[in-house]
């Protein structure tokens, strides 16, 4: 593979502009289970990266052990991540339900603990893929300068997305759907692109 | 931990922090629009990803990046010291939100430039442990930038001014600038960098206190000075002096009320509290959702029978502006008051057998950002259960239809007066002599509400206990260009589709119908 990132530039893209539907319309299905005060904003923002920082240190590490399986992890993180998406706002309106008479840390934890699986995989992916360009062309800030870029704009153009158009076409779980569905189309893509038996 | 890692800490940390202070400053402009937080967060994220893009050019030359980073950084601090200035223009007019959108990319680019020079300067290039080295700092800022929105967010905006919070990531960029310039490998071009740096900063200072809050601050079309501002983590709050009559509180930059419960100039139109209790035989127990200005508070201490009051206010810097005011300051220290500092809607779940006679709501405008929690059709369910046999539900609507069609489907009665919509189970009927007498045992602490020359036929409280309320049903079978619906948790009605933001022209064909547009 020649240039890796001609390939990956639009998966990439569209999983950062998925990542930014769940961050916004996530953040709106936990306001109603812990409210929209300054605290409830906090615990949210926390626990998407804390679910970031620990999916970054477990992705390089397992791109170092797996050098040869970097493409298939990536599908596995959006795969998982789409799968997730389609069941997340039953689950969240579960676990807000049950625990709303539960004091406030036993909410953040629970929310966290629910986060966990896909903000994990969100967070793995960059030093995934940085991992695996790095090795095709020797330059930590080509790579991750060329990967963040990408996926950074396609999370800005989410962003907007979310706020001047979706909203207003679709309720919350239909917006979440969609982000799904476009991690779900990209790992098909991974998956056809890079035949990963092959691999 | 070596240098690269806390850098990428630290630039996480700022970058987050700046983040929070554009989003502070917009949804203050804008008055709590909703369409803000996405606009700034779309133009951050655009201003992220540029800076990486021109990050990793830099990383593509044989150049000092230590040099480089310490002079970008420079230049992100004198940027962030100019911020309120800038701000406090771009963010006034929208024909000027382009311009705000580049300033906020400027701002976040300036930064995200080191993102891939602190991976450049910390990873192994080569080896086995590629991945891990590139995770260890991408985790550092990660760290970050968690602690960048737990900081700024929780602590600093609670103990300084915004500005000065912008003031503060300005001199961290700054310091952090000097860190990396300190390890740059010619003293000479570093010390020249960091000298025309520190100078243009201080140059600029005359720019760097600006005021942006009180230039940005809604002093409504005659300008009236302002006599308190509150800023504190929760939102910002400020007062008004009009030329005549009560000050009048601005919360998150949109009218609140005024301070004062006098019915003979009425400026909060308590007309539409009053005439609860000209409906209600025995409002013994009242939950006030939102305290504001305290008045409405007041009016309902004052209703014959009330026993205990509970208030649910999401921030206590209203507590602040009431104590300053000695007409409904009383309040606070009324044993029959209760004020929990709380989310309504949480506080509402947690107390499920706390149940009520009258449960008020003079909140805030329909369209803001995340009214849909108080104005949905799940949250007005919710108050049913809190309700006391023949008990009342008001809702201020703002002049929302789709909040009238939302209590309809709520309340098996519904009636509209004024902006206010009453819902109970049971029927809500006026009787205008009892109301009389209900309405002249009224107080405002040991005084009577309502003057004598009030129960006139041309006086307040004549007129309210003379009203026929309006069924809802009936006003909303008068055909509208645009039908109200339901508002739901997950349809957000009233802050997009039926929102205040409506689409120029050219684009009208992009959205759905919107009432206001017509």
């Amino acid at each position: 593979m020649n240039n890796p990132f001609r390939v990956l530039a639009v998966p990439f893209f569209a999983s950062g502009f998925a990542a930014l539907i769940y961050q916004v319309a996530w953040q709106r299905l936990l306001f109603v289970a812990l409210g929209v005060d300054i605290e409830s904003v906090t615990i949210i923002v926390s626990t998407f990266m804390l679910g970031l920082g620990i999916g970054a240190l477990a992705g390089g590490r397992l791109s170092d052990k797996l050098p040869d399986r970097t493409l298939e992890l990536f599908f596995t993180a959006e795969f998982l991540i789409g799968i997730f998406g389609l069941a997340s706002p039953h689950l969240i309106g579960y676990v807000g339900t049950l625990t709303i008479d539960e004091p406030r840390i036993i909410i953040a934890g629970a929310n966290f603990l629910l986060l966990l699986l896909p903000t994990t995989m969100m967070g793995a992916t960059l030093p995934i893929l940085v991992a695996y360009m790095v090795r095709s062309n020797g330059n930590v800030g080509l790579s991750i300068g060329g990967l963040y870029f990408i996926n950074t704009l396609g999370a800005s153009l989410g962003a907007l997305s979310v706020g001047f158009l979706l909203f207003y076409y679709f309720d919350l779980y239909i917006v979440i759907y969609l982000a799904a569905t476009i991690n779900l189309l990209v790992s098909a893509f991974i998956l056809a692109s890079f035949k990963l038996r092959s691999l | 931990m070596n240098f690269p890692w806390w850098l990428s800490l630290s630039v996480g940390f700022l970058s987050l922090s700046q983040e929070i202070l554009w989003v502070r400053l917009g949804a203050f402009a804008y008055g709590g629009l909703p369409h803000i937080f996405s606009f700034v967060l779309a133009s951050y994220l655009v201003g992220i990803a540029l800076g990486a893009h021109i990050g990793k050019w830099f990383c593509s030359k044989k150049m000092d990046l230590y040099l480089t980073g310490g002079l970008v950084l420079l230049l992100a601090g004198i940027f962030d010291l100019l911020t309120p200035w800038i701000s406090s223009i771009v963010l006034k007019r929208p024909v000027l939100l382009p311009v705000a959108a580049l300033a906020i990319i400027a701002s976040a680019a300036v930064k995200s430039i080191l993102f891939p020079i602190a991976h450049h300067l910390g990873s192994s290039r080569t080896g086995t442990k590629i991945g891990t080295s590139i995770s260890n700092v991408y985790f550092g800022n990660i760290v970050g930038s968690t602690f960048g929105p737990l900081v700024t967010g929780f602590y600093l905006l609670d103990n300084f001014t915004t500005e000065q919070c912008i003031i503060l990531v300005g001199i961290g960029s700054m310091l952090l600038g000097t860190l990396m310039l300190i390890q740059a490998k010619s003293w000479k071009q570093a010390i020249t960098v960091a000298v025309v740096g520190y100078v243009l900063a201080v140059t600029t200072m005359p720019w760097q206190r600006a005021g942006v809050i009180e230039k940005l601050a809604d002093r409504q079309n005659d300008n009236k000075p302002i006599r308190y501002l509150v800023e504190n983590k929760h939102g910002i709050l400020h007062t008004l002096v009009p030329a005549s009559g009560e000050d009048i509180i601005i919360g998150g930059n949109v009218y609140d009320g005024h301070v004062g419960t006098d019915m003979s100039s009425n400026p909060n139109h308590l007309e539409r509290a009053y005439m609860l209790a000209a409906v209600h035989p025995s409002p013994r127990r009242i939950l006030i959702v939102g305290m504001s200005t305290g008045a409405w508070t007041l009016v309902a201490l004052g209703f014959p029978g009330a026993e205990h009051v509970d208030v649910v206010e999401i921030n206590p810097g209203y507590l602040n502006i009431i104590k300053r005011y000695e007409e409904v300051s009383p309040l606070i220290d009324d044993s029959r008051v209760q004020i929990h500092i709380d989310d309504a809607r949480r506080w509402l779940k947690r107390n499920p057998t706390s149940k009520y006679d009258l449960i008020i709501q003079n909140t805030t405008f329909h369209w803001r950002s995340n009214i849909t929690s108080l104005v949905s059709i799940e949250y007005f369910k919710e108050l049913g259960t809190h309700l006391n046999p023949g008990g009342i539900v008001a809702v201020n609507t703002t002049g929302s239809r789709d909040i009238l069609k939302t209590a309809q489907a709520a309340f098996p009665y519904a009636y509209k007066f004024a902006s206010f919509v009453y819902g109970s189970f049971v029927e809500i009927k006026t009787e205008p002599a009892e109301a009389m007498r209900r309405l002249n045992d009224c107080k405002i602490g040991s005084t009577r509400a309502f003057l004598p020359q009030h129960f006139d036929e041309e006086g307040v409280a004549y007129q309210i206990a003379h009203t026929t309320l309006e069924p809802v049903e009936t006003l909303l079978s008068v055909t509208a260009p645009v039908s109200p619906a339901i508002i739901t948790d997950r349809n957000m009605l009233t802050e997009f589709r039926h929102g205040k933001l409506v689409a120029p022209q050219p684009l009208r064909w992009v959205y759905p119908p919107n009432p206001r547009a017509y």
